[in-house]
């Protein structure tokens, strides 16, 4: 027992007087507590601490000895945590509910146990995934309900450094060991493919070399030795609402948007070829053409000279449709195979690469599965991860934004949305209030942490917890947990390659290919 | 098993117990009569056997005064003033005043240090004694440090720190409201 509950209510929470025993260093803000009813037991996260003292005389004449100051614990001074109630379990039946009502006085606190985890993370769970422990008990495991999780968008945040790609990388192993999703990974920094860099820059196993059956690496430069197959995208597949999303890198006026739609209008899937083959005519054969297609001159020109940044994108060819990366992707994603497109050689750190292809992608993706019969859809369920999210989820790209209408629409075509980024305040708030759940990991930016909380309750309370932590610690909250949960997450290393490394039983890639 | 003393008076919430000179038991020495009411020792005084006596000065050395004027001590009563907190029933300690009076003349003999750790065992003593008026036991926290200053001296030292803070803890919670009596308390009770 670390205390018993002193006052409470349910608007404002339980405030728990601990043990003079128990020092309050040993606790910390976002840990779990329960509180022992006579019929449930309340599971509730610290959601604040404070030292306090019943008589204030106590400061003129400060106790002198170690032994005087520990006399006075719990009395004349003591401490006591405020803690957040989320759930009631009843003794009897082990029924889980909201919070309906409160303990008595003197209701006993106490840490929780191994029993109490399993009791509320893993109840009903098909397929409960061990992703890290409580701060302060690494002896305990908190597990995530992964078929939950991706029934729904959700999302990683978090600074840089804080252990985003490391969560993602635990997370997307247990999806792809359960064949619980297709994934389609848009690898922005090549760490989610066949190895990746640790944090003491050692390499580490990724998910290609987990999975070697389950996941195709693609990469848009045929630079990339680990590489299963090379993107290629022909312009056919582009449309001016993927330039559009292109605009802020290439500097696209709303002019020269409106200009690529005319031509796109006039010149179907042909636009985009055909504008760029333009590049080279003189600025009076250039009028002409422009008087013909009946847009301004000038936009005319801006339009080419814009476009002409794509010419630099070698997985963007003029070339036949049946030659195009996507149809091969998406066999792959709706056989069970995950794939990490990455981005090497001149793509590398290429925003222009990297948006170009997520978009486009992505684009044909949602067009291929809203056309798909329902039960085909249901056959499979892909979740598409996007780094940088807030890049293309952003306020201004709001009405062009394939990714948006995914996080908004796509769930009941079983297509979800897997957002890592850093600046959650820059994606747009719609978007936000969408994301099932979130994985809220360091941050230092106050409008980033609001933001965060978007479109969930009680976003004030867990916001103190947030504050506190600390690289590879996380808040998660949201749809695929009963409850918020602050922890540690669990170590990306031989232990859990051990767990989750891919039997040697069936190849879905040789299935796949099978389908050619 | 050496006596004491003798109850001579019994009041309410008090009694005046007869002793002899230089044998008068110490402020916050627990007692127990032949019946076994447990008591601790409050106040100390010297009365005259002859009403309205009063003494007169000297001017000598204690000593020389007690070998030259015998008749001077002889003429006074040695007594001291008990405070009775409970009584054993069924083996157990149960703090009160007694229901029925202390039988007056009932002989007081020291308690044991088992008895005195059984009377302890059960805080509330300390509440009991902080609770009594201040016109009943005017000197109520000399007879409580002393009283602790002597359970605490049968000891030893890895056992002491432990019921110090057994004892001052619950002491803590009594105080909370007087900090200055508590702080009193453990400046004097010095382990």
């Amino acid at each position: 027992m670390i205390g018993f509950l002193k006052s409470g209510s349910l608007s404002e929470g339980f405030l728990v007087r601990l043990n003079r025993k128990i020092s309050p260093e040993t606790l910390r803000i976002g840990d779990f507590v329960i509180v022992e009813g006579k019929l449930y037991d309340y599971f509730g996260i610290i959601e604040d601490m404070r030292i306090s003292s019943s008589n204030e005389d106590v400061f003129f004449a400060p106790p002198d000895n170690f032994l005087k100051k520990e006399v006075l614990k719990g009395s004349i001074i003591f401490s006591e945590l405020k803690v957040a109630p989320y759930l009631m379990v009843e003794r009897t039946t082990n029924k889980i509910y909201t919070i309906k009502t409160i303990p008595e006085h003197f209701s006993e606190a106490r840490k929780v146990n191994a029993a109490d985890l399993e009791k509320v993370f893993m109840n009903n769970t098909k397929n409960p995934f061990h992703i890290g422990q409580p701060l302060t008990m690494d002896e305990q495991r908190i597990f995530i309900d992964l078929e939950k999780l991706c029934k729904r968008s959700n999302a990683i945040f978090g600074i840089t450094g804080s252990g985003k790609t490391f969560l993602g990388r635990i997370l997307f192993s247990g999806i792809i060991k359960n064949s619980i999703a297709s994934l389609l990974i848009f690898d922005m920094h090549n760490e989610y493919g066949r190895y990746a860099k640790s944090e003491k820059s050692f390499k580490t196993q990724s998910l290609k070399a987990l999975f070697p059956r389950k996941v195709k690496v693609f990469d848009v430069s045929t630079k990339n030795p680990d590489a299963d197959s090379f993107i290629s995208i022909p312009y056919k597949d582009v449309t001016p609402m993927d330039v559009g999303m292109l605009s802020h890198i290439l500097n696209f006026s709303d002019k020269s948007e409106e200009t690529a739609y005319i031509i796109w209008k006039q010149k179907g899937t042909d636009w985009l070829a055909y504008t760029l083959s333009l590049k080279h005519l003189k600025e009076k054969a250039l009028a002409e053409k422009a008087e013909e297609l009946n847009v301004n001159s000038a936009s005319l020109s801006a339009l080419i000279r814009h476009l002409s940044k794509l010419q630099g994108l070698d997985f963007l060819k003029d070339i036949d449709e049946k030659e195009s990366s996507i149809e091969e992707i998406l066999a792959y994603l709706r056989n069970g195979v995950s794939v990490v497109v990455q981005f090497s050689g001149k793509a590398a750190n290429s925003a222009l690469a990297y948006f170009a292809v997520a978009n486009i992608l992505t684009r044909r993706i949602h067009e291929k599965y809203v056309d798909l019969k329902e039960e085909e859809r249901e056959k499979r369920r892909i979740m598409i991860v996007v780094e940088e999210a807030h890049k293309f989820l952003s306020t201004s790209l709001k009405e062009q934004n394939v990714f948006g209408t995914i996080a908004r629409e796509m769930r009941k075509f079983n297509v979800t949305l897997f957002i890592i980024d850093q600046r959650p305040s820059e994606i747009d708030s719609e978007v936000l209030s969408q994301v099932g759940t979130r994985f809220a990991m360091q941050l230092m930016d106050e409008r980033d942490m609001d933001a965060v909380f978007q479109g969930a309750g009680g976003g004030s309370k867990l916001k103190k917890i947030l504050r506190s932590l600390q690289p590879q610690e996380v808040l998660l909250f949201g749809y695929a947990v009963p409850m918020p949960v602050a922890m540690r997450v669990r170590n990306y290393g031989e232990d859990f390659f051990k767990e989750v490394k891919e039997s040697k039983k069936k190849n879905p890639i040789k299935e796949a290919n099978d389908l050619y | 098993m050496d006596r004491v003393g003798e109850i001579v008076i019994v009041q309410p919430g008090i009694l005046i117990a007869q002793g002899e000179r230089k044998k008068l038991p110490p402020i916050g020495s627990v007692l127990k009569t032949n019946s076994s009411v447990f008591c601790i020792v409050a106040a100390h005084s010297i009365d005259n056997k002859i009403p309205g006596r009063v003494p007169m000065a000297y001017g000598k050395p204690l000593n020389t005064l007690e070998f030259e004027q015998p008749q001077v001590f002889a003429l006074m009563k040695w007594m001291f003033q008990l405070i009775p907190f409970g009584a054993f029933k069924n083996r157990a300690f149960v703090i009160s005043y007694p229901k029925n009076a202390v039988e007056i003349h009932s002989l007081l003999f020291y308690a044991t240090d088992d008895e005195i750790a059984q009377t302890i065992s059960d805080l509330s003593l300390l509440d009991f004694l902080f609770g009594i008026d201040s016109a009943i036991l005017p000197q109520r926290d000399e007879v409580i440090i002393n009283f602790l200053m002597n359970y605490f001296s049968k000891f030893s030292t890895e056992e002491l720190r432990n019921e110090y803070l057994r004892v001052f803890s619950h002491l803590a919670v009594t105080l909370r409201e007087d900090y200055f009596t508590l702080k009193k308390m453990m400046d004097r009770v010095k382990i």
